[in-house]
């Protein structure tokens, strides 16, 4: 891949030139910042410094936002611009060209939104985008109109679903809530007929123990039983022919089972399990919703699931036996002490999945307190689920960084057999498609999602949505799965899918500097602390006077470099101020070390995911050598067979020649110019061998595709775009032709005018474009004429 | 970045124009009259570019072609005969935000106005021209225009036509500072549409010469460039006007053409065997007047008054 040339280099930040001189007196209290932490007299960020790379997002009059987000009944997540696009599919440009303008009338009240129902919320939106274009009757029409079939066209069930603290929740709500409505619906679908079974079974028991009265034969024949005397049929029927009856037991059991499988599944469909520290007042009141708070919510959770798991075993236990009485296949030694210990791990994956998700919602800060009883729950037989919610920016101990992260994930994976995944909420597809394989997984999981509030709880400065997103940016919260189901391996088992630069130590940005300067800026955890009022004491204004300074280095280049090139330098990150100002900013030691701390961690991700891994470097490295070692011998072997080869021809091309010359002295054969001709072909050269070897399967040769009779025109069409508004046509007939929205004529009512007219129209159009097709009404007079005057327009 | 999806930096219009916004009363030209296209085209390329209708100048002379103010829901100014340019370059001077599209026949710019022609163009102003060239006046119910053909029978001259025509292509690209020619037919939308569109994209003086068909009183004046598909040569280039794929079939005869080329594009405007269509000449580097009359455009009116009062001052007595 070539590099991009300045033209395709689009900065994404616009910035002034970066001023300053050189003098070291000046660096000196930078320095001692950077290595003792001490401020002196540097000035800390203004209040509103945003990273520089986000300098054009902090101009823009909104801060971005990929929320609200579709929801659709499923529980799946669309962005908001595909989903219209989608419903829009097919719809007047006037409307696809208006959904920009749509989906900002949307967002644009979308920030106090945590859930609404799509319809009537895009609806409103709608009024509003009409109001606000003000168009003209006639095209205000066909938006209004088109508006309406959009939203009719949405999902069904759709939700828009808005970035508030606990979107998390709401998508995990949705999410099971479908998914195990679908679930317990194919159960109970699966029993229904076990259970007509058993019905019909104890039905027939219940005849034969009490024998057929007149009456039940009367009743069973409702209508025919006019014409035979019941009673005499129920005399002649008996009570005891066929079969046995049941045993009081076994009919114990049958309509025990019966009950069973007949009893409403009322189990909740998620249990939320928390620490008392869960802020969902809405899931508490919320259908087929069980929240419990418990002091050791993990264990809470096991227990809970335990619970659950013996209920449903009884009804899983009830089918199975009915299955095999139905069949009967039941024999009570062998399947009774079967079924007498019948619990989850013999449930089958249909069976495990109707259970009720049971999720233990948690923080970093909580769940680095109890790591023992989460560890335990992660090594479990029960799927129970944890959601965790991490601050990426701060430590589970707080902003202090002078310890290294505790890398929740990393130790999640130790488990080994636990799903451990790494989501934000500023990815709303990732989240949910992570609680999905959650609750898919039957096994224990562990969710990490990185949430968009700032550590001290202040409103991060370009929105919540750019914060969430920050987080991946600078490698605070890298997005992995790390799923055992998905095979032996770590390449199969980890996935960093979702992250920016995934081959790179750090995401790079274009940034314009001056008029025409473009430069590529990493974006790192330093950066990204810029946004956390947290980190403010390890921040300080380089003064202008040492701004340029060589011993200032980028954060980036300072972790890329070795000890020794660091040692005298500091590290610095690019800043906007809120004027619009481009300041240098040096970085504390721990902050930097934080810096190099993250980095680190991806690194690890990289190399388990194979890239910059030494091991598969060396792989590479070995297989290259390899092949160029055969390469170089295959190529030796053909230069010696050519080089044989040559010097064969030449030995008897000589002869020959030799041989003529004397037949010629000596007035033998005539010695003939063209001769040469026949000299055998010199062997081809290596090259031309080589070419020929790895000779790649030829393509077939394209097949004409067979010449099929062109179909006559039915329907009379016009090649709009050829029309030059001449008015012809529409003078002829104005509603057998119309103008579009481009004022070019199409077809209007096809039959509203006559085939006469679509000819003469045909005839009398100057840039020959309308196609009067085959007439529609065979009565119409001088039809042969008209059929040949327009075959040539058709 | 950041999985910004838009350019979030980018402020979308408040607005949004639809085709009806750029139509004004309704057409009188005659019915299969050639204007008809051009005005559908301009107003396609309006809304295109979502310009604001206020924001939007036309401009003419007098003739049928001249009407053209009319019929855009836009400002314009139907000038006197052959004075569409001054007034364009009069709008231009003081208002040079504003889009400019002159509309002016064979006539009105060849002929009364060709004085002004040759000035506009060296002016470079930064404005479309379109010149509908009919062949004729139509307006005064024909009579022979300076793009006649020889021997074209009119009211002024009933057996003929006797000069041969001006070509005001081959006159425009001999103008001083000329920076952009184009020809194209109005029969041929899609040509006619990227001809214009291009045209409007130049920065300064766009001169498009249309082939503009009288059905009126100059029926039969293009009839062998229509009959004969071979006549038009399409001119290609990747800086030139772009041929879109449904011309193969309607004019199959093609040309690779440097626009920045002047020598060649003066003989393919001499040329009368083929009609060359598309881009002849461009070039951005030619100076532009209203970068000089713009000058003090931003001085409030105080500051204006107090300078003259200075500049009367020194006739003081
Ligand atoms: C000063 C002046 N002289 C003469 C006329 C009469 N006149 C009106 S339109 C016209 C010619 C228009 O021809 P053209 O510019 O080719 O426009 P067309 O009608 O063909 O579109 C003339 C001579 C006039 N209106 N004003
Ligand atoms: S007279 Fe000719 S130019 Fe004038 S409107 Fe009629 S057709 Fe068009
Ligand atoms: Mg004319």
């Amino acid at each position: 891949m070539t590099a991009p040339t300045d033209a395709e280099r689009r900065p994404v930040a616009h910035l002034p030139l970066p001023a300053g001189g050189a003098d070291a007196a000046a660096l000196i209290p930078v320095r001692r910042f950077h290595l003792a932490g001490e401020p002196g007299a540097l000035a800390p960020l203004p209040d509103g410094a945003v990273p520089a790379v986000l300098a054009d997002v902090a101009r823009a009059p909104a801060p971005p936002t990929d929320y609200p987000v579709l929801v659709d009944g499923q529980g799946q997540v669309h962005g908001l611009d595909e989903a219209l696009a989608a419903a829009a599919a097919g719809m007047p440009a006037l409307l696809v060209d208006n959904l920009p303008r749509l989906a900002q009338q949307i967002r644009a009240r979308s920030g106090e939104l945590d859930e609404r129902a799509a319809a009537p919320a895009v609806g409103e939106a709608a009024d509003r985008l009409v109001a606000q274009l003000a168009l003209k009757p006639g095209p205000q029409g066909e938006l209004v109109n088109a508006l309406e079939h959009l939203i009719k066209a949405l999902p069904e069930g759709a939700h828009l679903v808005g970035l508030a603290p606990d979107v998390d929740l709401r998508l995990l709500w949705r999410t099971t809530h479908a998914a195990l409505g679908a679930r317990r619906e194919a159960l109970v679908a699966r029993w229904t007929p076990l259970a007509h079974g058993l019905r019909q079974r104890l039905e027939v028991d219940r005849h034969k123990r009490e024998g057929r009265s007149a009456q039940a034969v009367q009743a069973a024949n409702a209508g025919g039983a006019r014409f035979f005397d019941a009673g005499a049929l129920a005399q002649a029927m008996g009570t005891h022919r066929g079969t046995e009856a049941l045993s009081d037991g076994e009919r114990e059991a049958l309509s025990q089972a019966l009950a069973t499988l007949q009893a409403p599944v009322e189990a909740p469909r998620l249990v939320v399990v928390h620490g008392g520290d869960c802020q969902a007042p809405w899931l508490a009141g919320t259908e087929a919703v069980q929240v419990v708070a418990a002091k050791d919510p993990f264990a809470e959770a096991e227990a809970l699931w335990g619970a659950q798991a013996a209920e449903f075993a009884r009804r899983y236990q009830a089918a199975r036996y009915a299955a095999l009485v139905l069949e009967d296949r039941y024999e009570a030694d062998k399947h009774g002490p079967w079924l007498d210990a019948f619990d989850a791990q013999a449930f089958d994956d249909d069976e495990l999945a109707a259970l009720p998700a049971v999720v233990v919602v948690t923080s970093d800060k909580a769940l680095a307190r109890a790591l023992a009883p989460a560890s335990k729950a992660l090594r479990g037989h029960a799927p129970v689920r944890i959601l965790c919610r991490v601050t990426p920016t701060a430590d589970a101990d707080g902003p202090t960084l002078d310890h290294s992260h505790l890398e929740l994930g990393y130790l999640g994976m130790s488990h080994r057999q636990a799903l451990v995944q790494q989501t934000t909420v500023g990815r709303a597809a990732h989240l949910q498609a992570a609680l999905a394989r959650a609750d898919a997984a039957h096994r224990p999981s562990l969710t990490l999602v990185g949430v968009a509030h700032t550590i001290d709880g202040s409103p991060p400065p370009l929105g919540a949505w750019l914060h969430a997103s920050a987080g991946i940016e600078g490698r605070a919260h890298p997005l992995f799965t790390y799923d055992p189901a998905a095979g032996t391996h770590w390449a199969r088992r980890l996935s960093c899918e979702g992250n920016p630069a995934p081959d790179a130590h750090w995401p790079t940005h274009t940034v314009a500097l001056g008029t025409d300067r473009l430069e590529d800026w990493a974006f790192t955890f330093a950066d990204q602390a810029v946004l956390e009022r947290a980190y403010a004491a390890h921040l300080r204004v380089v003064p202008e006077a040492c701004a340029a300074h060589p011993d200032l280095m980028p954060i980036a280049e300072w972790l890329a470099a070795t000890e020794d090139d660091r040692a005298h330098r500091v590290p610095t990150v690019w800043v906007m101020s809120p004027q619009g100002g481009l300041l240098r900013a040096a970085v504390s030691r721990p902050l930097a070390l934080a810096a190099q701390d993250r980095l680190d961690f991806w690194h690890t991700l990289q190399e388990l995911v194979g890239v910059d891994n030494a091991h598969v470097q060396a792989a590479i490295d070995r297989t290259r050598d390899d092949l160029q070692a055969a390469h170089a011998a295959e190529l030796a072997a053909l230069q010696a067979a050519h080089a044989a080869e040559v010097a064969r021809v030449e030995r008897e091309t000589a002869q020959e020649a030799l041989g003529r010359l004397a037949a010629a002295l000596t007035g033998g054969a005539a010695f003939n110019l063209s001769a040469g001709a026949s000299a055998p072909a010199p062997a081809k050269t290596p090259e031309a061998i080589a070419e020929t070897l790895p000779a790649p399967a030829a393509d077939p040769e394209p097949t004409a595709a067979p010449e099929s009779a062109p179909e006559p025109p039915a329907d009379p069409w016009i090649e709009s775009i050829l029309c030059t508004s001449c008015n012809d046509c529409i003078n002829l007939n104005g509603q057998l032709f119309v103008y579009n929205g481009s004022k070019q004529a199409m077809i209007g009512d096809p039959e509203a005018g006559t085939f006469a007219e679509l000819v003469r129209a045909a005839e009398a159009c100057p840039s020959k474009c309308i196609h009067p097709g085959a007439p529609m009404n065979p009565n119409e007079p001088n039809l042969d004429d008209l059929i040949a005057r327009a075959a040539k327009f058709n | 970045m950041f999985g910004l999806k838009r350019d979030w930096t980018v402020t979308l219009p408040e607005r949004y124009f639809t085709f009806e916004d750029y139509e004004g009363g309704e057409a009188r030209w005659c019915p299969g009259c050639g204007d008809h296209a051009i005005l559908t085209a301009v107003q396609r390329i309006c809304r295109d570019e979502q310009l604001p209708p206020e924001q939007v100048v036309s401009v003419s002379g007098i003739g049928c072609s001249s009407r053209f103010p009319h019929y855009m829901g836009t400002y314009g100014f139907h000038g006197l005969h052959g004075r569409a340019l001054p007034v364009a370059a009069g709008v231009k001077a003081r208002r040079p935000e504003l889009k400019v599209w002159v509309a002016t026949g064979d006539g009105d710019c060849c002929s009364i106005g060709a004085g002004h022609w040759i000035h506009a163009i060296r002016y470079n102003m930064d404005m479309t021209v379109m010149l509908f060239d009919n062949a004729i006046y139509g307006l005064t119910k024909k009579q022979t225009s300076p793009t006649s053909p020889k021997g074209l029978s009119t009211n002024t001259h009933p057996r003929g036509a006797w000069l041969p025509p001006l070509n005001p292509t081959q006159a425009t690209l001999g103008f001083t500072n000329v920076s952009f020619v184009a020809q194209t037919v109005d029969w041929n939308p899609v040509h006619l549409h990227a001809t214009l569109k291009k045209a409007y994209e130049h920065k300064g003086l766009s001169f498009v010469r249309i082939l503009q068909r009288c059905p009126t009183y100059t029926d039969k004046v293009f009839d062998d460039l229509q009959s004969d598909p071979r006549k038009i040569l399409v001119l290609e280039h990747e800086r030139g006007v772009p041929v879109d794929p449904a011309l193969d079939r309607v004019f199959p005869t093609r040309q690779a053409h440097d626009p920045s080329d002047m020598g060649a594009a003066r003989a393919l405007a001499a040329r009368d065997d083929v009609f060359a269509i598309g881009l002849l000449f461009q070039d951005e580097s030619c100076p532009r007047y209203e970068d000089f009359t713009r000058r003090g455009l931003d001085m409030s009116v105080d500051d204006k008054l107090a300078g003259l009062d200075a500049a009367l001052d020194r006739f003081a007595l």
